[in-house]
Protein backbone atom coordinates (compact mmCIF):
# COMPACT_ATOMS: atom_id res chain seq x y z
CA UNK A 1 0.00 0.00 0.00
CA UNK A 2 0.79 3.32 -0.59
CA UNK A 3 1.85 5.79 2.10
CA UNK A 4 0.12 9.25 2.02
CA UNK A 5 2.61 12.09 2.91
CA UNK A 6 1.93 15.82 3.11
CA UNK A 7 3.38 18.32 1.09
CA UNK A 8 4.09 21.53 2.72
CA UNK A 9 3.66 24.41 0.59
CA UNK A 10 6.93 25.69 1.68
CA UNK A 11 8.45 22.86 -0.35
CA UNK A 12 6.34 23.85 -3.64
CA UNK A 13 6.99 27.62 -3.43
CA UNK A 14 8.82 29.74 -6.13
CA UNK A 15 12.49 29.09 -6.15
CA UNK A 16 11.96 26.11 -3.35
CA UNK A 17 14.74 23.82 -4.42
CA UNK A 18 12.94 20.28 -6.17
CA UNK A 19 12.92 18.08 -4.30
CA UNK A 20 13.01 14.01 -5.93
CA UNK A 21 10.83 13.42 -2.68
CA UNK A 22 7.89 15.96 -2.72
CA UNK A 23 7.43 14.26 -6.21
CA UNK A 24 7.25 11.09 -5.32
CA UNK A 25 4.84 12.09 -2.62
CA UNK A 26 2.71 13.49 -5.55
CA UNK A 27 2.84 10.17 -7.31
CA UNK A 28 1.98 8.29 -4.73
CA UNK A 29 -0.87 10.65 -2.81
CA UNK A 30 -3.57 9.24 -5.27
CA UNK A 31 -2.70 5.85 -4.70
CA UNK A 32 -2.86 6.34 -1.58
CA UNK A 33 -5.70 7.70 -1.43
CA UNK A 34 -7.45 4.96 -3.69
CA UNK A 35 -5.89 2.44 -1.41
CA UNK A 36 -7.61 4.40 2.36
CA UNK A 37 -4.05 4.68 3.49
CA UNK A 38 -3.78 6.20 6.97
CA UNK A 39 -3.93 10.09 7.41
CA UNK A 40 -5.01 9.87 3.48
CA UNK A 41 -8.37 11.80 2.52
CA UNK A 42 -11.51 10.02 1.85
CA UNK A 43 -13.12 9.76 -1.20
CA UNK A 44 -16.90 11.43 -0.11
CA UNK A 45 -19.30 8.23 0.30
CA UNK A 46 -16.10 5.92 1.19
CA UNK A 47 -15.06 6.53 4.73
CA UNK A 48 -14.28 3.38 5.49
CA UNK A 49 -12.90 0.25 3.72
CA UNK A 50 -16.26 -0.47 1.81
CA UNK A 51 -18.48 2.12 0.15
CA UNK A 52 -20.78 3.78 2.94
CA UNK A 53 -24.77 4.53 2.13
CA UNK A 54 -23.78 8.39 1.10
CA UNK A 55 -21.96 6.70 -1.90
CA UNK A 56 -24.53 5.40 -3.56
CA UNK A 57 -26.43 7.80 -5.91
CA UNK A 58 -30.44 7.39 -5.17
CA UNK A 59 -32.30 4.85 -7.37
CA UNK A 60 -29.24 3.39 -8.86
CA UNK A 61 -29.22 0.39 -6.74
CA UNK A 62 -31.08 -2.51 -9.17
CA UNK A 63 -32.30 -5.86 -8.44
CA UNK A 64 -29.00 -7.65 -10.04
CA UNK A 65 -27.18 -6.30 -7.20
CA UNK A 66 -29.04 -8.09 -4.50
CA UNK A 67 -28.88 -11.60 -3.63
CA UNK A 68 -31.47 -14.13 -3.72
CA UNK A 69 -30.27 -16.68 -1.61
CA UNK A 70 -32.10 -18.21 1.70
CA UNK A 71 -30.51 -15.08 3.68
CA UNK A 72 -31.81 -12.26 1.73
CA UNK A 73 -35.35 -14.02 1.90
CA UNK A 74 -35.58 -14.57 5.24
CA UNK A 75 -34.15 -11.06 5.80
CA UNK A 76 -37.30 -9.99 3.39
CA UNK A 77 -39.90 -11.87 5.41
CA UNK A 78 -38.34 -10.90 8.95
CA UNK A 79 -38.79 -6.93 7.39
CA UNK A 80 -42.42 -7.27 6.70
CA UNK A 81 -43.11 -9.36 9.54
CA UNK A 82 -42.03 -6.34 11.93
CA UNK A 83 -45.33 -4.10 10.12
CA UNK A 84 -48.12 -3.83 12.93
CA UNK A 85 -51.23 -4.13 11.51
CA UNK A 86 -52.71 -1.37 9.97
CA UNK A 87 -49.60 0.09 8.47
CA UNK A 88 -49.02 1.06 5.11
CA UNK A 89 -48.23 -2.28 2.92
CA UNK A 90 -50.00 -4.76 5.45
CA UNK A 91 -53.41 -6.90 4.58
CA UNK A 92 -56.81 -6.54 6.37
CA UNK A 93 -60.19 -7.72 6.19
CA UNK A 94 -62.67 -5.38 6.16
CA UNK A 95 -66.45 -4.16 5.07
CA UNK A 96 -67.06 -1.74 2.97
CA UNK A 97 -70.55 0.40 3.25
CA UNK A 98 -73.74 -0.78 0.95
CA UNK A 99 -73.02 1.72 -1.80
CA UNK A 100 -69.32 1.30 -2.14
CA UNK A 101 -69.06 -1.99 -3.63
CA UNK A 102 -65.98 -2.68 -6.20
CA UNK A 103 -63.88 -5.14 -8.14
CA UNK A 104 -59.70 -5.29 -7.25
CA UNK A 105 -58.05 -2.22 -7.50
CA UNK A 106 -60.63 0.22 -6.47
CA UNK A 107 -59.40 2.61 -3.41
CA UNK A 108 -62.10 3.96 -0.40
CA UNK A 109 -60.48 5.71 2.29
CA UNK A 110 -60.23 4.05 6.01
CA UNK A 111 -63.22 5.80 7.22
CA UNK A 112 -65.51 4.06 5.23
CA UNK A 113 -64.18 0.88 6.09
CA UNK A 114 -64.25 -1.70 9.08
CA UNK A 115 -62.45 -4.23 9.98
CA UNK A 116 -64.39 -7.65 9.82
CA UNK A 117 -64.28 -10.87 10.10
CA UNK A 118 -65.89 -14.26 7.81
CA UNK A 119 -69.25 -13.66 9.07
CA UNK A 120 -69.22 -9.47 8.51
CA UNK A 121 -68.55 -8.44 12.74
CA UNK A 122 -67.58 -5.29 12.10
CA UNK A 123 -65.05 -3.93 14.47
CA UNK A 124 -63.11 -0.73 14.44
CA UNK A 125 -62.09 2.03 11.32
CA UNK A 126 -58.71 2.21 10.08
CA UNK A 127 -56.73 4.96 8.58
CA UNK A 128 -54.94 5.74 5.70
CA UNK A 129 -55.97 4.43 2.03
CA UNK A 130 -56.99 1.06 1.50
CA UNK A 131 -57.04 -0.89 -2.09
CA UNK A 132 -59.46 -3.59 -2.39
CA UNK A 133 -57.84 -6.76 -3.76
CA UNK A 134 -60.48 -9.24 -3.64
CA UNK A 135 -64.37 -8.20 -4.65
CA UNK A 136 -66.65 -6.21 -2.61
CA UNK A 137 -70.50 -6.87 -4.22
CA UNK A 138 -72.83 -3.50 -3.83
CA UNK A 139 -75.09 -5.46 -1.53
CA UNK A 140 -77.77 -5.22 1.24
CA UNK A 141 -75.96 -8.87 2.35
CA UNK A 142 -72.92 -7.20 4.85
CA UNK A 143 -70.50 -10.47 4.35
CA UNK A 144 -71.17 -9.93 0.17
CA UNK A 145 -69.42 -6.58 1.15
CA UNK A 146 -66.15 -7.60 3.18
CA UNK A 147 -63.26 -8.97 1.37
CA UNK A 148 -59.22 -8.30 1.24
CA UNK A 149 -57.61 -5.02 1.29
CA UNK A 150 -54.20 -3.82 0.94
CA UNK A 151 -53.43 -0.33 2.67
CA UNK A 152 -51.33 1.95 -0.27
CA UNK A 153 -51.11 4.88 1.84
CA UNK B 1 -41.44 15.80 2.47
CA UNK B 2 -44.66 17.75 1.60
CA UNK B 3 -48.08 16.14 1.28
CA UNK B 4 -50.56 18.18 -0.99
CA UNK B 5 -53.89 17.99 0.01
CA UNK B 6 -57.36 19.15 -0.93
CA UNK B 7 -61.06 19.02 0.71
CA UNK B 8 -60.54 17.66 4.49
CA UNK B 9 -63.34 17.52 6.45
CA UNK B 10 -63.90 15.68 9.60
CA UNK B 11 -65.89 12.37 9.69
CA UNK B 12 -68.57 10.41 12.10
CA UNK B 13 -65.67 8.76 13.70
CA UNK B 14 -63.95 12.10 14.25
CA UNK B 15 -60.97 11.22 12.07
CA UNK B 16 -60.40 13.46 9.19
CA UNK B 17 -61.15 12.19 5.10
CA UNK B 18 -59.01 14.28 2.68
CA UNK B 19 -57.80 13.85 -1.11
CA UNK B 20 -53.82 13.48 -0.94
CA UNK B 21 -51.78 14.13 -3.82
CA UNK B 22 -49.48 10.42 -3.43
CA UNK B 23 -45.96 10.41 -5.59
CA UNK B 24 -47.00 7.26 -7.06
CA UNK B 25 -50.65 6.91 -7.06
CA UNK B 26 -51.81 10.84 -7.75
CA UNK B 27 -55.17 11.42 -5.87
CA UNK B 28 -56.23 9.55 -3.27
CA UNK B 29 -58.88 9.76 -0.81
CA UNK B 30 -57.28 9.04 3.07
CA UNK B 31 -58.32 9.04 6.44
CA UNK B 32 -55.89 11.06 8.39
CA UNK B 33 -56.26 9.55 12.48
CA UNK B 34 -54.17 10.65 15.91
CA UNK B 35 -53.87 7.04 16.41
CA UNK B 36 -52.59 6.40 13.05
CA UNK B 37 -49.93 2.89 13.10
CA UNK B 38 -48.42 5.44 10.18
CA UNK B 39 -46.59 8.67 11.66
CA UNK B 40 -47.63 10.23 8.25
CA UNK B 41 -51.32 9.98 8.88
CA UNK B 42 -50.98 11.13 12.46
CA UNK B 43 -48.94 13.47 11.09
CA UNK B 44 -51.38 15.03 8.65
CA UNK B 45 -54.01 14.49 10.94
CA UNK B 46 -52.06 17.32 13.22
CA UNK B 47 -52.03 19.27 10.00
CA UNK B 48 -55.34 19.52 9.28
CA UNK B 49 -57.17 19.58 12.36
CA UNK B 50 -57.95 23.02 12.92
CA UNK B 51 -58.69 23.41 9.21
CA UNK B 52 -60.62 20.61 8.31
CA UNK B 53 -64.53 21.33 7.09
CA UNK B 54 -66.95 19.84 10.16
CA UNK B 55 -68.55 16.30 10.05
CA UNK B 56 -72.27 16.86 8.34
CA UNK B 57 -74.39 13.98 9.43
CA UNK B 58 -75.78 12.29 5.71
CA UNK B 59 -79.73 12.97 4.93
CA UNK B 60 -82.02 10.19 4.79
CA UNK B 61 -82.52 6.97 5.83
CA UNK B 62 -78.63 5.26 4.86
CA UNK B 63 -76.02 6.22 7.29
CA UNK B 64 -73.58 5.02 4.35
CA UNK B 65 -71.91 2.83 7.68
CA UNK B 66 -71.39 -0.84 6.64
CA UNK B 67 -73.59 -2.12 9.15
Amino acid sequence: MAAWTEILDSNLEPNAPVRSVDHIAMRDNPIAIAEGAPGAPRIAGQQGPAVQNAGVFDGTLGAEKFQSGADERDWVLARASEATAGAVGTYAFLTVPQSYGGGPGGTLAGSLLRYSNVAASSGPTPSGTWRIMGYAETSQTVDHRTTLFLRIS
Amino acid sequence: MTIEYRNPVYNESGTIDVEINHPEFGWIPFTASPEDVEPHGRQIFEDLKDEAAPYTPPEGESDGSPN
